[in-house]
């Protein structure tokens, strides 16, 4: 159901800029991948999508690119994705018990604090990964 | 052993130095607790040990390797190993066989599969060896971090605050693990501004403005208890409790100070009073 907004945002885009036809064929196409993808993300595991994705990238070892590197970045990546809404979440209550609202006039204040966050989480992040013997040398 | 020698340390953008010519050493298999107020510099020496940040003034040899010298980080990090204080931000992997295993690059399947069955036994979360990592609470992802680090069978281990985020149980089940550690030989830092996580340390060093202030040994906890005032640290309830007998004139000898070592000292106590 989130989809379809963007999917009729897509069709009228189309519908302006080329024809009805090729309008219809393209939110046809995103309908399909986008259901094929939510599908795939709500059945498989974070570490499955991300295997998928270094068997996929074995042919870039070619130009001395790491799969299993990609395979890192990938299941960091997806991790993060539930911790920082719940770290945006946390900024928005922090918000309204300091009575500034959560829109778009106060957003450097909201986004400066949540990339804040975010940074020393990579920071800390960079330390465990050393920690635990990760080196890019 | 690990020997830190005229440590001093300053970050880029700092203009004080955070830690400023410190010396102590490490016995193997007792465990130290070093503490102090918010910006002492105590997780800096954590990870100046762990080899996680590099050493430029001073020396800091682990069983006469000087990190210094050493070129090779992984020989530092097969030694010590460290446990930082959030476990969402140690956390790579979502499967757990995955995320143990990262650290344990080069064994052979049949040795990591032992390893990572042995670590979740140390901190009794073998049950949960297939469930996500996500779902997990965290008391249960920092001991799924802590197995991280004993399935590499570190002898020194760092802990880094280990349990400031975690509810009272999960902090109960984390000390356990590290007593546990300690009877199994391991030489444990514990880092803390937690009063209570003193009492488990068999000496304690307290850190101010980057240079170690006071060193504690844990037989000499209640007639220092007075140094933890002195420098604006909490004491262990318990020690207040202790002193507050002293001051009564009720003297106990504490080895373990613990509540059980308490309640049986003063029921000895007031035993040998009836008898008198």
């Amino acid at each position: 159901m989130q989809i379809i907004p963007f999917i009729i945002f897509t069709f009228i885009i189309n519908c302006l800029l080329d024809n009805l036809y090729n309008a219809i064929w393209i939110s046809i196409k995103l309908f399909i991948v986008c259901n094929i993808t939510i599908i795939y993300s709500e059945t498989t595991s974070i570490s499955g999508i991300a295997e998928t994705i270094k068997i996929l990238c074995t042919p870039l070892k070619i130009f001395k690119v790491s799969p299993d590197e990609i395979k890192i970045m990938i299941c960091i990546s997806l991790s993060m994705i539930s911790i920082l809404k719940r770290e945006l979440y946390e900024v928005k209550e922090a918000c309204i018990a300091k009575n500034i609202n959560f829109n778009v006039k106060n957003m450097k204040i909201i986004l400066a604090k949540f990339f804040l966050s975010l940074i020393t989480r990579i920071n800390q992040l960079e330390d465990s990964l050393i920690a635990k013997g990760y080196s890019n040398e | 052993m690990i020997r830190v020698e005229n440590v001093s340390f300053k970050y880029k953008n700092s203009e004080n130095k955070i830690l400023d010519n410190l010396n102590f050493s490490v016995m193997d298999g007792e465990i130290i607790a070093i503490v102090g107020q918010n910006g002492s510099g105590k997780s800096t020496i954590g990870k100046l040990i762990a080899g996680i940040i590099k050493l430029k003034e001073g020396n800091i040899v682990i069983d006469d390797l000087n990190i210094r010298k050493n070129k090779k980080q992984k020989i530092i990090q097969d030694k010590v190993g460290i446990v930082f204080q959030n476990p969402e931000n140690q956390i790579i992997f979502n499967n757990i066989y995955d995320e143990i295993s990262f650290s344990l690059k080069g064994l052979e399947k049949t040795e990591l599969e032992d390893r990572i069955q042995e670590s979740l036994e140390q901190v009794g979360m073998l049950k949960y060896k297939n469930e996500d990592l996500y779902s997990l609470s965290l008391g249960q992802k920092q001991r799924i971090m802590i197995a991280e680090v004993l399935a590499k069978r570190p002898k020194y281990i760092i802990f880094d605050e280990p349990t400031t985020m975690i509810d009272s149980k999960g902090k109960e089940k984390i000390y356990k693990i590290i007593e546990k550690l300690k009877k199994e030989g391991y030489t444990i830092i514990c880092i803390t501004n937690l009063a209570d996580e003193i009492l488990i340390a068999d000496r304690i060093l307290i850190l101010k403005n980057g240079k170690i202030v006071e060193e504690i040994k844990k037989e000499d906890l209640i007639e220092k208890a007075y140094v933890f005032r002195k420098f604006d640290i909490k004491e262990p309830t318990l020690l207040e409790i202790l002193n507050s007998l002293k001051e009564k004139g009720i003297i106990l000898d504490m080895k373990k100070f613990t509540i059980n070592e308490l309640v049986s000292k003063l029921k000895g106590k007031l035993k040998n009073e009836e008898c008198n």
